[in-house]
């Protein structure tokens, strides 16, 4: 830190002797030491405004306090399909997670050797879902594969067994839920 | 500001949420409430929104005037009692610290001599009586002083279990909300009286939105030791299933829905789920 010496009011002459009362010390860089803050119109030129217009760029800038509501475009580059199917279509419904996705989960346990392909978020006819992924699974497996479910109704939990994860997406996509 | 934020929120959740934390006034007159209008389909048509009486508590006699509407992401959500189990035991465990003690051998108060010479005795080779293998000598792998029992549950299983604990005494009919907090005395017997009529059970846990609760209900359940006043920061999953009944207040109603319904639709999980650290500020 800088040390400096300021004679205060008074110029050295030869032969003076230094009168240490009237030396102030002062230590740059310090923060008691830097000049104290000025009316902000010193720094800058700005103006009040409470004009609702301008307002709404401060709100851009503001973090969001919710998830935003996603595009209805069904192009979307990362291949994500907007929820198309209505209440009422189907006996049962997958709700997305808040972050808009497909609530399709693989469950792996006993060290890798058992797979379990989840559905949360399913409201409705539970029992209905769990026939109509059964026969699509039949379907495209034929009898290479026994489908195994497991039906959670109280908390809207499918479980089928193995890795079917992409297959039940793909269907439900297809069925634009 | 929050408030703002909540109005916002309802603004941009899409047109079927925002039938939430409305309340419709029923005519008292109108005995056949025949103009109940139909509820709007509120997260899907198959969750419908949940609807209770606001009753009051400045008579014995149950007078409800209004209905109020609560959003079923918070009152009727699916029930998970594995996660409202998970929240009593963290709630039993997080304040729990076990006593229990054992001695290491160095540390048993007694002798240290060899308690016989090493040989010629036909005796087993002992160096000190602390040995575990002595009556009174120590104990292997024993229980050592104090072992807290804190952890911390992960944030959302928090949430969860608060939102499914609510939905539970709901669909119950162990949730009841009333206007206000007011009594017309301070007399214990006159809250005793009125939770008996309504047979709302022995323990009753009244909950506002602020922590200056009013001056006769106060002075009521202090005399009475199973009911007790909390505002809405302390609501917890192991006082609702404590006590038997829970009644809310409107206010404290809007509250718990905002900040449960903020939690579940926050954008910045991250900053919710981080790992906890005890200096943290929330």
């Amino acid at each position: 830190m800088a040390l400096r010496i300021l004679f205060k009011n008074i110029t050295l002459r030869s032969g003076m002797p230094l009168q240490l009362n009237n030396l102030v010390c002062k230590r740059d860089s310090s923060y008691r030491s830097s000049p104290i803050a000025q009316d902000p119109s010193c720094y800058a030129k700005y103006e009040v405004s409470s004009s609702s217009e301008e307002w709404k760029f401060v709100e851009r800038l503001l973090p969001s306090t919710l998830i935003p509501t996603p595009s209805n475009r069904k192009d979307l580059p990362s291949g994500w399909q907007p929820q198309t199917a209505t209440f009422g279509e189907y006996p049962y419904f997958v709700h997305r997670s808040r972050n808009h996705m497909l609530p399709v989960y693989l469950k792996v346990s006993m060290r890798g050797t058992r797979r379990i392909t989840q559905i949360n978020n399913v409201d409705g006819n539970i029992w209905a879902l769990e026939a109509a992924i059964k026969k699509y699974l039949t379907r495209v497996y034929g009898d290479k594969k026994i489908i195994a479910t497991k039906v959670h109704e109280v908390c809207g939990h499918l479980c089928i067994h193995g890795d079917h994860v992409s297959k039940v997406k793909e269907w439900l996509l297809k069925k634009g839920l | 500001m929050l408030l703002n934020c909540l109005a916002k929120q309802i603004r941009a959740l899409q047109s079927t949420f925002t039938a939430a934390c409305r309340m419709s006034s029923v005519a008292t007159e109108n005995a056949e409430f025949t103009e109940v209008e139909e509820p709007p389909m509120v997260y899907g048509g198959y969750t419908n929104l949940r609807q209770a009486w606001v009753s009051n508590l400045d008579t014995i006699k149950e007078n409800p005037s209004t209905i109020i509407d609560l959003h079923p992401q918070v009152f009727g959500s699916r029930p998970r009692i594995d996660i409202i189990h998970e929240n009593i035991v963290w709630q039993r465990k997080y304040r729990y610290v076990s006593y229990a003690n054992t001695k290491v051998t160095a540390e048993v108060n007694m002798s240290s001599k060899k308690p016989w010479p090493q040989k010629g005795q036909g005796r087993a080779r002992h160096g000190t009586r602390r040995s575990p293998l002595f009556k009174g000598g120590s104990v292997i792998h024993g229980p050592r002083s104090h072992t807290t029992h804190f952890y911390m549950l992960p944030f959302y299983k928090r949430v969860y279990g608060l939102t499914s604990t609510l939905s539970v005494k709901l669909i119950q009919d162990d949730l009841h909300i009333v206007n206000n907090l007011d009594l017309p005395s301070d007399d214990p017997s006159y809250i005793n009286d009125l939770v008996d009529s309504r047979l709302w059970g022995p323990s009753v846990l009244f909950i506002d939105d602020t922590d200056t609760m009013p001056r006769n209900i106060s002075l009521a359940l202090n005399q009475i030791k199973h009911m007790n006043l909390m505002p809405v920061y302390g609501l917890n999953v192991y006082s609702m299933l404590k006590h038997e009944t829970l009644v809310l207040t409107v206010a404290a109603v809007k509250k718990i829905q905002e900040r449960l319904l903020y939690q579940l639709h926050r954008p910045d999980v991250h900053q919710a789920t981080k790992k906890f650290m005890l200096n943290m500020q929330n």
